[in-house]
């Protein structure tokens, strides 16, 4: 048979058969949080070495703080920090990290260097949309197997406090979400640097050390000197961290609640769309490797 | 009805050349010498609904660059295009609900992941209805025998059965243009011969448009009839295929094995030099023709009768001979 004679009804073009509008699938993103949760549990094993590690950080800030604290009364405060909510601190500020954690920028670098960046670019989808999605499976992953048992260790090994009241852990657990959110879109932004830099693997690795430091996690925003902490009151990092341990240990009072979710919220908003903005510039530039 | 309007695309890439050693290096942290190279350069062509078009070239012609542009996956330096009525890099999200893409050389699949959980991933970023979904599955693994492949992930499959399964991923969503970059690349030739089968039956019995990059001149031999052929980037030829093979000056190759010893001179001798016979050793001879003058057929009833014949296989002119013979002599026949 001839190919070009076979012109029957059902080979009519099949623009009309799907919907054809931008709004966000979310079918689509909802099968790629569940591919991603999958694909995390398969790994699983991975992780239980991970418990130790974070067991280490916290030991070693406990430690750090006593010693910092000794000498002083008992129940004295450094920078409107108690001995005890310092390691309250510590404690919670490793557990949320095991939740929020992401790796968006190393897969799009990954990505970018393998050439499998086309996989993205040849389906309907948002790749922003796409690795928020991945990084909310991997992190749904990491709440229920990672941060749960680390909370059990570390809340048995340490004098650590759960929150005072269910309002505040809510009002962490709520913020600590938006530092995800915060956290993610930055890593989008640093993955988009993988486009025009040969490799961000160096980029990676300080963009690490400097939001453990920047976003509050080492030391609460109080403990560094006045310029810095000025500019960091300015700056997105605290969203990750600092503020929903702020939270955590009740220190924002109630009638600046909204205002503290809102500027989170506005922070995720902003990087978010900064990472877009990356993005349509990226893939303008682009030259898909290999192939 | 054209499904695919191209109008003097253009691809300008922009590289950069370093220069040698050390205060090369320090140059070039001054002042980059780059260098413009034209990948794609004034390429027009339409393709019509249900077509299956061979899209050849040799190596950087700029075949996979023009792929990449119609996919929507490249920004076209100048030109204009139009596939199923999207502009296909400013459109890509909407457009890409409507086309399949394989490449032979790169997975479209998740590497981790069992092939299943990939076509039901892209099922619902393609929002498959489950009805659907589970039809096309039950279609695609019979045709493709896929059954065996299912939960395996695609890092453990072969590259014939990762073909396979890309194929079928490509198919999930019933698109009305198909492309395929060097889909069969480093098959044998059982498994290059159930995809060409495969790729038939798909333009046969759907309607599907295929655009085909290949450097297997059998190939396309097998699936187009119709071809476009370009060269560093410029379009040379556009039209059918048999104008192509019936070059005048374009050589074909027998290569014949006999039973007995042979030599050239004789039969050299026995066509009048219209054929030019080369010794590859006592008992194995090459015949180069030109497929105008005379036919392999000729040739072997000739030589059947008077020489003991035990083994005969004819090899095509490959495609880099095609391309350079149109490109030296300048035959560029646009087929309106």
């Amino acid at each position: 048979m001839q190919p070009e004679t076979v012109h029957n009804n059902n080979s009519t073009i099949n623009i009309l058969k799907y919907p054809t509008t931008g709004v966000l699938h979310l079918k689509a993103y909802t099968a790629f949080i569940r591919t991603a949760f999958l694909k995390m549990l398969a790994y699983r094993m991975r992780y239980y070495t991970g418990i130790f590690t974070y067991l280490l950080f916290v030991s070693v800030y406990y430690f750090i703080w006593q010693a910092i604290y000794s000498g002083r009364a008992a129940g004295a405060s450094v920078n409107g920090f108690t001995l005890s909510e310092m390691v309250t601190y510590v404690a919670a500020g490793w557990i949320a990290r095991s939740f929020y954690h992401s790796n968006i920028d190393w897969e799009i670098n990954e990505l970018v260097r393998s050439g499998q960046i086309s996989n993205f670019l040849l389906r309907p989808v948002n790749l922003q949309a796409v690795m928020l999605s991945q990084a909310i499976g991997e992190s749904a992953f990491r709440l229920l197997f990672f941060s749960i048992p680390i909370s059990v260790v570390i809340f048995s090994l340490f004098p650590a406090n759960p929150p005072a009241n269910l309002t505040d852990f809510f009002l962490f657990f709520l913020s600590t979400l938006l530092g995800f959110v915060v956290l993610a879109s930055i890593n989008f932004c640093i993955g988009m640097l993988a486009f025009s830099l040969k490799s961000v693997r160096g980029v990676i690795r300080t963009k690490q050390s400097l939001i453990m430091l920047l976003s509050g996690l080492l030391l609460p925003l109080p403990f560094f000197p006045a310029w810095l902490r000025i500019a960091l009151e300015w700056l997105p990092f605290k969203a990750i961290s600092y503020v929903p341990l702020q939270f955590y240990l009740g220190k924002i009072a109630a009638e600046k609640v909204p205002l503290t979710l809102a500027t989170q919220s506005l922070w995720a908003i902003i990087m978010l769309l900064l990472g877009q903005y990356l993005w349509h510039r990226a893939i303008a530039r682009l030259t898909i490797q290999g192939g | 009805m054209s499904v695919i309007k191209v109008n003097n695309l253009t691809k300008t890439f922009y590289t950069f050349s370093r220069r040698e050693g050390i205060t090369g290096a320090i140059k070039d942290l001054f002042r980059r010498d780059y260098r413009e190279l034209v990948a794609v350069d004034h390429i027009s062509f339409e393709v019509q609904e249900g077509e299956l078009l061979g899209y050849i070239g040799p190596n950087g012609a700029g075949k996979s660059t023009s792929i990449k542009m119609l996919t929507g996956i490249l920004k076209p330096t100048s030109g204009e295009m139009e596939v199923l009525g999207y502009h296909p890099f400013n459109q890509r999200q909407n457009y890409t609900r409507h086309i399949g893409v394989v490449f032979g050389q790169r997975t479209q699949l998740w590497w981790d992941i069992a092939v299943v959980e990939s076509f039901k991933l892209l099922a619902k970023i393609y929002d498959v209805p489950e009805k659907e979904y589970k039809l096309k599955i039950k279609e695609l693994s019979e045709i493709l025998d896929l059954a065996p492949l299912l939960n395996t992930p695609v890092r453990k499959l072969s590259l014939g059965q990762r073909i396979r399964c890309d194929l079928a991923a490509s198919l999930l969503h019933s698109p009305s243009i198909l492309f395929l970059d060097e889909p069969t690349i480093g098959l044998d030739a059982v498994g290059k011969d159930s995809i060409r089968t495969f790729l038939r039956e798909i333009n046969a019995n759907t309607g599907t448009t295929i655009i085909l990059t290949t450097h297997d001149l059998k190939e396309i031999e097998e699936l187009c009839k119709r071809i476009i052929i370009i060269d560093h980037g410029k379009l040379i030829y556009d039209g059918g295929l048999d104008r192509v093979k019936n070059l005048p000056g374009l050589k074909r190759e027998i290569s014949i094995d006999f039973s007995g010893d042979i030599s050239a001179k004789e039969l050299n001798n026995l066509f009048g030099g219209r054929i030019e016979f080369k010794q590859e050793s006592e008992r194995h001879l090459y015949a180069s023709f030109s497929p105008a003058e005379i036919t392999a057929v000729e040739i072997l009833t000739s030589i059947v009768g008077k020489y003991p014949v035990a083994d005969v296989s004819i090899a095509e002119p490959d495609i880099e001979e095609v391309v350079m013979k149109i490109y030296r002599e300048g035959i560029t026949g646009h087929a309106a």
